[in-house]
């Protein structure tokens, strides 16, 4: 073999390497249903059953299948797989879609929908425990442009710095009577603790009194509840603390009588009573213990670079980052500090739009710098109706830019669907998910093809009028 | 040889001095330091082969500089010092090596905007500032950036110059940071840097409020040594005298600790600021200068340094021409500023004129130009090394930081610059900029200076942006009406033609 040769197998090699990667689970996934088959995923006390016939289905988790059949009841997907393999109950609904290609909804981490003169920024102060969804005005014509821009699942966040508040999952409406409630949109509640940091002095402070207040939470309530399991054991307030006991057994010169005490007695304390639950506070601590998806707005990477003190100092603090500046519109230097996100294994949320430097004709792609470091990257919308307009041929640009296909779509759907901790509802077409489905004339990022049809959970929410 | 054998002697002292701790340590505490020191072995960067400008010593031809970790570990000639194994080596041969300069009256290069007393410097750098990006790329490492943010070097309305309003009283603040490009870690030198006082008072400064402080100080200060001699004595029923934050800080600046500045250009101005060094035995960092050179025998009598303009500004207070008909006494600006007052003794560092970055106006201006500034005191008659000395080690000495920074001496801060040519010629460019050991800029990597192709610049990446330019004239003008066809290709002759016709 020559050298050339040799080396384009070897590029080969890795591009199906690549290739396999990106398709995950290929394999199993198509054999799923298989399985499934035997014990029949359809409910038989549940509602109608609707079999659409696609010609191609991006699964995103498990490849493309061809001639697929997708099963759906009760507003989730009850199977998925090739036409030959699924068994079609005698009573579906069958839908002909057989020259169409179906897609799982985008899923917009960091929305500002149905919220109105609000935009993203890490200042002024907001509170642990407010919730966003107080503040959702839902409107037809914003779930319209939502449903147009095949984003199925939104979660609307509240802006600010510190703990700003608690996100909530929105969704288009299906069609219905106007005016629309909350309940039309509201998928869920309390979904993500968003969090915003500012540079300065004050700012930090802020922060390391939050983050030191939770950790006291923590350290209290784990030795309160060691206390009540031990029943009250004299040697309890010793273990404890064991790195902390330790240094001053080994070195009795420095056991200062003043400095024990307290440790001494704060077991005994906490003994006595519960720590008390400061409900600003509570999920900060959740996410602590990683019991709450959260979600840091860092605007730069200067930012980025300012909060690092905070990471190396709590270690199970690792949000997703949303490094956006206000409005997700301009220049993103992220990629300046890859490394170090790479280093922290967070994932980051930023705008799909490529910008160059202000006033300067420098353009990088930092999606794709990200990205190609093997970064989890999650891609939004500007905040504008035009950002909804343009979602999906920014999309394509990024494509355009040399990002891979599978890395744009996975970005969109079941990348930002991970970081708000709703995977096994959204993001990708699998069974036993939610039926948000988008159905294209052709390949979903090609500017040719148009969405056809968009499914939630089962409902059409748009459906492009023939012309 | 003087270096080893300072290592020869310091070895033995440290085998005393760990023994010792030996005895006192637990075992464990000292096996946990030195797992510590095995995870992380210090880094090791040698700048090799340059020529080599201390500034703190006579320049050394064909020199290394050893930096270990953010300190710089030894300075010599190559056959006295010997990199150590694994030490990344910067070949400087046929360039010139110098500390990082130091703008003594800067705004904006550290990157931090709307700093204050409660907002810290150190909490709002942007370590991504362009301008902190171009102050590197002239060789400035460390700046001083008094607590006027972005409006100016001095508070108030004025924005710097010699009118400037603000605070009379004193004013601590300001901050003395490097340009940590890419980070924030080692940024600050101290914060507040010092106490800032105005000089806009009516009836000048010598007798209004800015007098009442310093009196208000001085009194102060004689009653809390008075107080601190009592303790000593162990005295009973003491009590502590009492002052505001303001009062303090300046009687701490009576005691030569911090530095107070005042600013000052016209020779009422000067004569004011002297008049309070004479009442209150103020040491002062007397800002601008621009008259200075008229009293320089005066001001060297005193404990008093100059952060020190060359030139003048036109169309500001103070600065009248040279030669005014209307005046009998010598005034105005003069480029033998430097020069008549390091005659006389004093000390002075130089600043540019403006105090940003900007491109505007005549060049040398902005803080780009700190070095021609520099430039500019020589041609006044200062000497080259002392002109070099005022954007480095005399700098860093009035600034009180001449401990971290100011010139290239084991034990400084690894702020260093690789240059292309001798640090204060006009055409050098900075190649490396080095800042606490880190390379915080590469002339070669940013699109700032590498497009420019100097004969000094090897091992620079060649980079074209374009090819030659075509040539127009030759090629593209017709040849009309010289159908004789001198031979010589007189372009110029020919266009003139054309146009005639």
């Amino acid at each position: 073999m020559t050298p050339t040769a040799m080396a384009f197998v070897s590029r080969l090699a890795l591009l199906a390497l690549l290739a396999l990667q990106l398709c995950g689970l290929g394999l199993p996934a198509q054999e799923k249903p298989k399985a499934d088959e035997k014990k029949s995923p359809i409910d038989k006390d549940g509602g109608p059953v609707t079999a659409i016939n696609v010609g191609r289905a991006v699964t995103v988790s498990g490849g493309t299948i061809k001639d697929a059949v997708i099963l759906i009841q009760d507003g989730k997907i009850k199977a998925i797989g090739k036409a030959s393999e699924i068994d079609v109950p005698p009573t579906a609904k069958i839908v002909d879609r057989t020259s169409q290609v179906a897609l799982p909804g985008f899923v917009n981490p960091a929305s500002l929908s149905y919220t109105a003169g609000r935009r993203f920024t890490a200042q002024g102060r907001g509170a642990g425990n407010k919730k966003v969804s107080d503040g959702v005005r839902p409107k037809r014509s914003q779930s319209k442009a939502l449903a147009k821009a095949g984003i199925t699942t939104a979660c609307v966040i509240p802006s600010g710095g510190g703990l700003a508040g608690l996100g909530c999952l929105v969704r288009p409406a299906a069609d219905g009577e106007d005016p629309l409630e909350l309940s039309d949109v509201l998928r869920e509640d309390k979904v993500v603790l968003t969090m915003g940091f500012e540079t300065g002095t004050a700012s930090k402070k802020t922060w390391t009194e939050s983050l030191d207040k939770a950790r006291k939470y923590l350290t209290d309530l784990a030795a309160y509840e060691k206390a009540k399991k031990g029943g009250g054991k004299k040697s309890d307030p010793k273990k404890a603390d064991p790195k902390k006991a330790d240094p001053k057994k080994a070195d009795p010169k420095k056991a200062d009588p003043k400095k024990a005490d307290p440790k001494k007695a704060d077991p005994k304390k906490a003994e006595l009573k519960e720590p008390k639950k400061d409900p600003k506070l509570m999920p900060l601590v959740d996410v602590l213990e990683g019991r709450q998806a959260g979600m840091l707005l860092v605007p730069s990477a200067m930012h980025f670079l300012h909060f690092e003190a905070f990471f190396e100092k709590e270690k199970s603090f690792r949000p997703a980052l949303l490094m956006a500046p206000s409005g997700l519109r301009s220049y993103l230097d992220a990629w300046r500090v890859v490394d170090q996100i790479k280093a922290l294994e967070v994932p980051v949320i930023m705008p799909v739009r490529i910008d160059r430097k202000p006033r300067t004709t420098v353009r990088r792609v930092p999606q794709r710098i990200l990205l190609e470091k093997g970064i989890p990257v999650a891609l939004v919308p500007q905040v504008s109706p035009a950002g909804l307009v343009e979602f999906r041929f920014r999309l394509l640009e990024l494509v355009r830019h040399g990002v891979a296909e599978g890395r744009v779509l996975r970005a969109v759907t079941l990348t930002p669907a991970e970081i708000l901790g709703i995977q096994d509802r959204c993001g990708s077409l699998e069974p036993g998910k939610d039926a948000d489905i988008l159905f294209f004339s052709g390949d979903p990022l090609a500017p040719t093809s148009d969405l056809l049809e968009v499914l939630v959970a089962g409902d059409a929410v748009y459906t492009k009028e023939e012309s | 040889m003087r270096h080893a054998f300072a290592i020869l002697l310091l070895i033995p002292a440290l085998a005393l001095a760990q023994k010792g701790a030996e005895d006192k340590k637990p075992k464990k505490a000292e096996d946990a330091a030195a797992k510590k020191e095995d995870a992380k072995p210090p880094k090791w960067t040698a700048i090799v082969g340059g020529k080599v400008w201390p500034v703190s010593r006579p320049p050394i031809e064909d020199g290394i500089v050893l930096l270990k970790n953010d300190k710089i570990f030894a300075v010599g000639p190559r056959r006295e010092l010997s990199v150590p194994k694994g030490a990344d080596v910067i070949d400087a041969s046929g360039r010139h090596v110098a500390p990082g300069f130091v703008a003594s009256a800067a705004s904006g290069a550290l990157g931090a905007r709307g700093t204050s007393s409660r907002e810290k410097a150190k909490d709002k750098v942007d370590p991504f500032s362009d301008v902190m990006l171009f102050c590197l790329a002239a060789g400035i490492t460390t700046a001083h950036e008094g607590p006027g943010g972005r409006r100016g070097f001095f508070p108030g309305r004025g924005g710097g110059g010699s009118a400037f309003s603000g605070t009379p009283t004193g004013m601590v603040g300001g901050v003395i940071g490097k340009l940590t490009y890419g980070t924030i870690k080692g940024f600050e030198l101290r914060d507040p840097a010092g106490v800032y006082m105005t000089n806009t008072a009516r009836g000048g400064a010598a007798s209004t409020q800015t007098d009442a402080a310093l009196k208000k100080a001085y009194e102060y200060r004689k009653k809390r040594n008075a107080w601190y001699r009592d303790l000593a004595a162990k005295k009973k029923d003491l009590k502590e005298p009492k002052a505001d934050a303001t009062t303090k800080a300046l009687a701490r600046c009576l005691d030569r600790e911090i530095p107070l500045f005042m600013s000052a250009s016209s020779q009422k101005q000067i004569k004011d600021v002297l008049e309070l060094v004479d009442r209150y035995d103020a040491p002062m960092i007397v800002h601008d200068g621009l008259e200075a050179w008229t009293m320089a025998r005066e001001i060297g009598q005193r404990p008093v340094k100059l952060l020190l303009t060359h030139r003048g500004k036109n169309s500001r207070a103070g600065t009248r021409p040279y030669r005014d008909p209307h005046r009998t006494q010598p005034h105005g600006w003069t480029i033998r500023n430097g020069a008549l007052l390091s005659q006389a003794g004093v000390r002075w560092a130089t600043i540019t004129v403006g105090k940003g970055v900007n491109t505007s106006l005549f060049p040398g201006r902005d803080l780009m130009g700190l070095t021609m500034e520099a430039c500019f005191s020589v041609r006044g008659g200062v000497t080259s090394t002392e002109a070099l000395r005022s954007v480095t080690l005399s700098a860093a000495e009035i600034l009180h930081v001449d401990d971290r920074v100011g010139s290239l001496d084991a034990g400084k801060d690894a702020d260093v610059l690789v240059m292309d040519r001798e640090p204060l010629d006009y055409r050098s460019f900075v190649d490396l900029a080095f800042v606490n050991g880190r390379l915080a800029y590469d002339r070669a990597k940013v699109d700032l200076w590498n497009h420019i192709q100097t004969d000094r610049s090897k091992g620079l990446k060649k980079w074209k942006p374009w090819g030659p330019w075509p040539e127009l004239r030759a090629t593209d003008t017709p040849e009309v009406g010289n159908g004789n066809g001198n031979g010589n290709g007189n372009g110029n002759g020919n266009g003139n033609g054309n146009g005639n016709n």
